[in-house]
């Protein structure tokens, strides 16, 4: 079964981008990636709606960030801010795109974030975007663009925070499914010569674990590659967590499993990892994993 | 007749015995010697550079190439080796002052084991540091500040994100803040659907809006506190880690400099300083560099930059130093001597720190001596008066002349001043030493002691062999050939040409060593090992031919007649007077035909040269003493009443010097007397009012300018030069003119008085005054006093009227 498998295959990359840290470590990441798979690079700042209609509203106030003075929003102000966003959005791209000699676009467009990214992300195989958005004071780890992504988008999902860089180690969890199988070929994939894949193994069933460490063992040896089997017990999933807390550099590559027993462990991995994550989306959405 | 008078060959030179020098060559002799008959100029040095009190400093006067700049080297380095060391000094950064470094005295050789030191502990102090702030112990607590900042923060937060989802509204991040909009279950609610909603919904919203932008400000108000709160724990940590990381280098440095107070305190002032600084310490980001400055600035940010302000200037290091330093500088320049602050360019700033503080000569020589060129120190702008000051204060204080002078105002230093303690000799010549004396009131003060250098020494058998030693060890200094005791007894006596005297010798030791030098050159290409009297003859000659073009020329006139010159015959009222001309170090001697013209007139001796401004002040007293010689010695009882003119014929150039008086009155004696001259002979010499020859220079090439001239037409036997007998000690002449007059080819005659003279150039006795006042008849002093009796019955008669005239 695993055989027929193939690794996540990326020609097309969206990056999506605002002008937090997060979405400039995503547009890092990008660069990385489409020169490493050759693909193209697609680029989306969206000029959120929400906040261009907050002026026509009759509650039309914010509260400033920094001085926490309320004052009035006006329709003009916002607009002009965004309008600035979006050119040095589109200024860094195209630098960057220059320096790099990628092949590569980006776009401007106007509606609700979500729905945008969604729309744009049709027609890559790769989705990149920074966890959070730009706000300073609501310090989630994961922004609700990026939530609503997770769980309503069928394309694969890299996530990256401010400072982070693809790099070593790579990790990926595995579990016997599709979905962990194209996560361990997509490591496999990405990983460069005399480095190790670290794989995490559920062991909370011996007999299985087992069964598995002697197919990955095995499948490993035929590809030539060096792996290292880290078990973990989903309960206690926290500890390896609190290892790798804070580091920056590297990338978790996560299969968003359904299963009762592995979603707790993903939502976990996505809401404390400090590290890049290449989430593999499930097959039954669309664009998820063929 | 005159022949009986005139001067045998062996008078006119002398010569050097070479066997009385009492070696072969001059590799026999080992003992060195520095200088030979300056020993008033010695005892000047001994005594300026042992006497300890300020002021006493020494100008060495005397003319140029007397070596007298080696002479004071090695003075003071024999001096200097016995006196003790002079300390070291740094200067450090004032962390309180940074635009007035401070200044640190330390033993010589620990000033730069110090700087060593601390370059290590900088060095040190940065892996300390930095594994410090690396540790997994900082970074955890690190983290843990900011966690807990981050954590009071998100709760807040979250339990507002709560109370905002609970009441159906959103938060929303706008361009500069945060906003709230109700939601429904779409999401949040467009305008349109908000004005759709009844007035008492809006107003509800409303509320509810205000109630948790009223919380979110509480919660934004704290912010910066918390910031604070967590800078300053941050702070606090960073200083702990620093003092642990450190304290162990600091301390054991301290330990090993605890006998130098100033030492201790800079040590103790890197500590506070990085403790106080220690966030620079911190690892930056992915090694990116902190700020835009860093990156294309010439000079590291943050870390570096306070490192280097630790860092230790040691701009006087005596650690190789035996005894005193003795300094000669040779470019004293203002910033050369007293020191420099440099600047570096930054950002097209011109910015400086205390390692931009540079030593000056005063600082290398401080605690010893120091030679300094006067002319090129008082050519140089602000020199003079920076060394005074320093001199008078005490202290070297670096300040930049722009500064001094407030032309810049670029940032600059003031550096703590250094205690001066040195003894300074200036080298200069005499007349700079009068004219300081005269007009630079401070100078007497500050330069007490005068060494004056003898440019000549008197010639007898101890000086001769000193001088012989001389020779010797300037041989030996110029690493030539050994000189061949014949070619130092030449050079001996070239030593006297040099200075025309038969009882001198010339000290100027530069013209010893081009002697030398250029001797040997030419026994190099004639392949011997040894230089012989021939190549010092070579030397001399091939010098004099080098800058013999001008003498040749005019040479080369008289003997085409274009300047006109009689070397034989007799002709009234003209003689041939001789003059020198100076060319560089080059002299040489040339005929002028001398005329006199004699008329009736009211006394008078006209200097032609003097109307039309061609005549020195000194020629032209002179010629004035011409008439007061004819007045005193033949118009004592009758007027004066003739009218004479005096000429150099063909000189178009100026004319000074009294040499040639004497020679003018033989043209006037014989244009009045109408006795004619020997144009064989040539004078020189200057007379006084009674007559009698006075000495003269440059007796030597003037004889030799005449013989040239003799020798180059054809030697007669007749031909030869009146000298003032004063001169003859003078005599050095050359071989060839020697030769002639051993033939008798050629005459010397040395002449005490006018008569003298007359009688030779006359070939008729003057006469000697009788008792009644008279001369014996037919003499040249009874024809000039008839002639002038004669002339002055004359012009009385001249102006009688015709009936006076009958009676």
């Amino acid at each position: 079964m695993n055989d027929q498998l193939e690794p996540i295959c990326v020609e097309r990359i969206l990056v999506s981008l605002d002008s937090s840290p997060h979405s400039y470590a995503a547009l890092n990441a990008a660069v990385d990636l489409a020169r490493h798979y050759q693909a193209e690079l697609i680029g989306v700042y969206v000029e959120d709606s929400i906040l261009l209609d907050l002026a026509r509203t009759p509650f039309g106030q914010e509260v400033g960030g920094y001085t926490a003075v309320v004052h009035e929003i006006s329709h003009q102000k916002i607009t002009r801010s965004i309008a600035i966003q979006s050119r040095a959005v589109v200024r860094t791209f195209h630098r960057i795109i220059n320096q790099t000699m990628l092949e590569g676009s980006i776009s401007v467009r106007r509606g609700k974030v979500l729905e945008i990214i969604r729309e744009e992300s049709e027609s890559c195989d790769l989705l990149i975007v920074g966890k959070a958005g730009t706000n300073p004071v609501l310090r989630r780890r994961l922004g609700s663009t990026t939530q609503g992504l997770i769980e309503k988008q069928g394309k694969s999902l890299l996530l990256l925070e401010a400072e982070n860089r693809l790099g070593y180690p790579l990790i990926t969890l595995y579990d016997d499914s599709p979905l962990g199988w194209i996560g361990l070929k997509t490591g496999c994939d990405l990983l460069d010569s005399g480095e190790t894949l670290v794989i995490l193994m559920d062991d909370s069933e011996p007999e299985v674990f087992q069964k598995q460490h002697g197919k990955v063992s095995e499948w490993a040896k035929r590809k030539r590659i060096n792996i290292s089997i880290q078990s973990y017990k989903p309960q206690r999933i926290g500890r390896f967590l609190q290892i790798i807390e804070g580091v920056k550099t590297g990338l978790l590559i996560l299969p968003n499993l359904d299963s009762p027993g592995k979603k707790g462990i993903i939502q976990r991995c996505l809401q404390e990892s400090s590290l890049p994550i290449l989430l593999i989306q499930p097959f039954d959405r669309p664009g998820g994993a063929q | 007749m005159p022949e009986s008078r005139e001067l045998k060959a062996e008078s006119l030179y002398r010569q050097c015995d070479p066997d009385s020098l009492g070696f072969e060559t001059t590799s026999e002799i080992k003992d060195e010697v520095n200088s030979v008959g300056q020993e008033r100029a010695a005892s000047a040095i001994d005594f300026g550079m042992n006497i300890i009190h300020p002021g006493y400093n020494i100008f060495v006067l005397g003319p140029t190439g007397m070596g007298k700049r080696e002479i004071v080297k090695q003075f003071f380095e024999k001096k200097a080796k016995d006196d003790p060391t002079p300390p070291d000094w740094v200067y450090i950064n004032d962390f309180e002052n940074p635009d007035r470094p401070d200044v640190i005295e330390l033993p010589a050789g620990k000033g730069s084991e110090y700087q060593k030191d601390i370059n290590d502990l900088i060095d040190e102090m940065k892996t300390a540091l930095s594994a410090a702030f690396e540790s997994e112990e900082y970074q955890n607590r690190r983290q843990t500040i900011f966690d807990s900042f981050k954590e009071k923060q998100s709760d807040l937060f979250d339990e507002l994100q709560e109370k905002t989802e609970a009441q159906d509204l959103a938060m929303i991040k706008t361009p500069s803040g945060i906003a709230f909009a109700p939601t429904d279950e779409d999401g949040v609610m467009s305008p349109e659907e908000i004005n759709a909603l009844d007035k008492e919904t809006r107003d509800q919203i409303k509320e509810k809006i205000e109630a948790v932008q009223e919380d979110l400000q509480k919660i934004l108000q704290q912010v910066p506190n918390w910031q604070r709160d967590a800078k300053e724990e941050i702070k606090d940590l960073n200083k702990e880690m620093a003092n642990f990381a450190i304290g162990g280098l600091i301390n054991e440095l301290k330990e090993k400099y605890q006998d130098y107070e100033k030492i201790v305190q800079h040590i103790s002032k890197i500590q506070e300083q990085v403790v106080e600084n220690a966030n620079i310490f911190l690892p930056a980001n992915d090694g990116e560099a902190n700020s835009f400055l860093d990156v294309i600035g010439q000079r590291g940010g943050g870390e570096s930059a306070l490192m280097d302000m630790f860092k230790a200037n040691l701009i006087v290091d005596n650690s190789d130093l035996e005894g005193a330093p003795v300094l000669f500088e040779d470019n004293p320049t203002y910033p050369n001597l007293i020191g420099r602050v440099e600047h570096y360019a930054q950002m097209g700033t011109l910015m400086t720190d205390f390692r931009m503080v540079k030593a000056g000569a005063l600082h290398k020589a401080n605690g010893g001596y120091l030679i300094l060129d006067a002319r090129k120190l008082l050519t140089q702008s602000y020199s003079w008066e920076g060394l005074k000051r320093a001199l008078q204060s005490g202290e070297i204080e670096i300040e930049s002349i722009g500064q001094a002078l407030s032309l810049i105002s670029t940032v600059s230093l003031k550096p703590a001043p250094i205690p001066l303690n040195l003894k300074i000799a200036l080298i200069g010549d005499r007349m700079l030493y009068y004219l300081l004396v005269q007009h630079d009131p401070e100078f007497s003060e500050l330069f007490k002691v005068e060494a004056d250098f003898e440019s000549e020494i008197e010639w007898d058998d101890a000086n001769q062999a000193l001088y012989a030693q001389l020779i010797a060890t300037s041989v030996k200094r110029n690493e030539t050939r050994p000189f061949s005791n014949k070619a130092v007894a030449r050079m001996i006596e070239e030593s006297a040409r040099q200075v025309s005297d038969t009882k001198r010798l010339n000290t100027r030791l530069q013209d010893l060593n081009e002697l030398i030098v250029e001797s040997d050159y030419w026994a190099k290409k004639s392949r011997r090992k040894t230089v012989t009297e021939k190549h010092v003859q070579k030397a001399i000659d091939n010098k004099i031919a080098r800058a013999d073009r001008l003498r040749e020329k005019m040479q080369e006139s008289i003997l085409r007649d274009i300047n006109l010159i009689s070397t034989e015959g007799k002709a009234i009222g003209q003689i041939n007077g001789l003059s020198v001309y100076t060319l560089g170090h080059f002299m040489f001697g040339k005929p002028s035909r001398i005329t006199a013209q004699v008329s009736l007139g009211k006394g008078q001796v006209l200097n032609i040269e003097r109307e039309v401004d061609l005549s020195g002040p000194i020629h032209s007293k002179g010629v004035l003493i011409l008439a007061g010689f004819l007045r005193g010695r033949y118009a004592e009882n009758i007027p004066l009443s003739l009218s004479a003119s005096l000429v150099f014929e063909q000189s178009y150039g100026g004319v000074d010097g009294d040499s040639a008086s004497s020679t003018e009155l033989y043209a006037l004696l014989s244009a009045i007397a109408r006795a004619p001259l020997k144009q064989s002979l040539a004078v020189t010499g200057s007379v006084n009012q009674k007559g009698e020859v006075q000495a003269i220079g440059g007796v030597n090439q003037k004889i030799e300018g005449f013989f040239n001239i003799c020798k180059a037409r054809g030697l007669t036997g007749d031909q030869g030069v009146l000298i003032p007998k004063a001169n003859v000690k003078h005599l050095m002449l050359r071989k060839d003119v020697r030769d002639a007059v051993r033939k008798g080819k050629f005459h010397i005659y040395p002449v005490a008085d006018v008569d003298e003279g007359i009688s030779i150039l006359t070939g008729i006795e003057a006469g000697e005054r009788t008792d009644s006042g008279g001369y014996p008849d037919g003499s040249i002093n009874a024809r000039v006093k008839d002639r002038l009796e004669k002339m002055a019955k004359t012009l009385t008669e001249f102006g009688k009227s015709k009936d006076e005239k009958r009676e």
